[in-house]
Formats: C-alpha cells, structure tokens, sequence
C-alpha cells in the first residue's frame, strides 16, 4: 500500500512538471510572457538547476524589458550549464543586458 | 560569496569576447563625421536592410549623436572642428525571423558509489595474539535518465559585422562582428545593435 502511496505521488509531481512546461510552450508560443514566466517559476520549485530553462527565462525577460530579473536568469543559465555554446551565449547577453 | 562573486567577474573580464579590431594608429579624436552606407536585405529577406539601419539610427540617437540625411546621405556629426570623415558599412550575415526550439526537458541522476568498511578484531586462543581483520565492499550505482517534456518556442537571430572606413585613404580603421538572439525580432536587432553602438562611442570619446 505505502509503495503505490509513494509511486502515485511520484507521478503526480512528475506529471505536473511536465504540465508547467507544456503550459509554458503554449504561453510562449500565444506571446503570453508573463505567463509563460510564471508557468516556468512553477517549473523550477521541482528542479532548478537546469540552464535551458534560465536562458529561456533570460529570454523571457529581455521580452519583457525586465533588465535586472534577466541579468540574474543568465547569471544561473551560466552557473548551472555546462555546454560551451551556452555559456558563450549567456556571456553575450549579460555584455549587453551590463551596458546602460 | 565574495570570492565566488570577484571570481565571475574576472572571468567575465577576461574571457574572449567578439572584440572590435581597431587600427591603433588612426586618430579617431579628429573625426568629423561618419556617413552610414545604405544597408542591403539579407539574401532575399526585404525589408531586413531597412529593419536593421532604422533601428541603428535609433541606436545612435540614443547615445546622443546627432544625425542628419541630406539627399539620402546619412552622417553622423561628431565634431565640425575636425576634417577627417569616416564610412559606416553593415553587412547582415544573419537574419533569422523566426526558428523553433525544442528542449528536451530531462531528469538526470549521477548514481553513486557505496563502499562499505567492515572491521573486526579476533583473538588468536593459542597464541593469545589480537589480529585485526578489515574488508570493504564497494556497490557502484549507474544512475539513469528520464526523459521527460520538452519546452518549446521560437526565437529570432541576427548576426552583423561593421567596418569603419576612412573616406579620404581608404582605409579600413575598425570593424566588429556581433550576433544576438530572443524572442521579439525588434528588440533582437536592438540589442544586437546597441553593443556595436557603444562600441563605437567609446573609440570616439
């Protein structure tokens, strides 16, 4: 019984992580920013080291003309990737987000 | 945290960014003005010349130069004291309205490795000698992936490469490439622009 308790519950946190990034994508896609930001802060309680997921954040608020919030979503996109081409990229994004 | 902090910026300072290379030998202090070069479509994109000289014009205005088009002639004036005038050029090496993106979202775990230390002490009877007896075991755990979503979207890229040119010898004094990608096409070329703007701000001050 304690073993389906546990597999249900793990489903259900499973499952609605997925839900945050497919409400996500959708909000992304309709043009709903804040939205989508919310969708993807809900996204990160469950997990919140994975760099994609900062650089779309990053993206989200250069979007939304949010300087200070994005400096610091590409300061973690940089922290927590460990692909080249991305930290190449978010070192772009804080070079221009820094210059006033 | 401190040194976290200081160890972000020196690297930040340090690493290869996409550096303008500049003839260290031009007095860029005696320029006059910079007359921008008409700015052709990428490949067979219309309009994308035009998209990226109105936004540099709004650029320039932005860090306080001042402009001014006679006879679909713009220049930048800098200094009327001053003789020498510079040629702006832009070149649009990429222009990517729209590209989706697919990240596959996955939950990744490491395993680990679990060694156990078993020790023991046993007491030979017949030599009356304490011996102590160790073993371990290690059980190494691979770990696994489990894809999960993935999070879609679309994102705009342009890609730029500027050259400063001097009208009267023809010499090329300073050119810089820069790319930039996001959500809205506008504010990419924008931001794309704004970098190489300051840029040139900063070798005319």
């Amino acid at each position: 019984m304690k073993k389906i308790i546990i597999l249900a519950l793990f489903t259900f946190i499973y499952a609605q992580e997925n839900d945050f990034l497919l409400k996500a994508s959708l909000a992304l896609k309709a043009g709903l920013y804040n939205d989508a930001l919310k969708h993807i802060s809900d996204s990160k309680k469950q997990e919140n080291t994975n760099s994609e997921i900062y650089k779309i954040e990053g993206l989200i608020h250069e979007a939304l003309d949010d300087r200070k919030n994005a400096i610091i979503a590409w300061k973690n996109c940089f922290k927590y990737s460990d692909n080249k081409e991305l930290k190449k990229e978010c070192k772009i994004h804080l070079k221009n987000l820094s210059i006033e | 945290m401190r040194n976290s902090i200081l160890t972000f910026i020196l690297f930040f300072y340090f690493s290869c960014f996409s550096q303008p290379a500049i003839n260290k030998n031009y007095n860029f202090k005696k320029v006059r003005s910079i007359e921008v070069l008409p700015i052709n479509d990428f490949k067979d994109i219309v309009g994308s010349g035009k998209m990226v000289e109105t936004s540099l014009d709004y650029n320039f205005l932005k860090y306080y130069f001042e402009l001014s088009e006679k006879k679909n002639k713009k220049s930048i004036l800098i200094d009327n004291s001053s003789n020498q005038i510079l040629l702006l050029s832009c070149i649009i090496t990429n222009y990517t309205e729209s590209e989706s993106i697919i990240i596959p979202y996955r939950d990744e775990n490491r395993g680990y490795t679990e060694t156990i230390v078993n020790q023991s002490r046993e007491e030979d009877k017949k030599s009356n000698k304490k011996e102590f007896l160790a073993s371990s075991t290690t059980k190494t755990h691979a770990g696994n992936i489990v894809q999960g979503s993935r999070i879609e979207y679309s994102q705009s890229r342009i890609s730029l490469i500027f050259t400063l040119k001097d009208k009267s010898s023809g010499k090329i004094v300073w050119s810089k490439s820069s790319w930039y990608n996001g959500l809205d096409l506008q504010k990419t070329i924008n931001m794309c622009l704004k970098e190489s703007v300051n840029e040139i701000r900063k070798i005319l001050k």
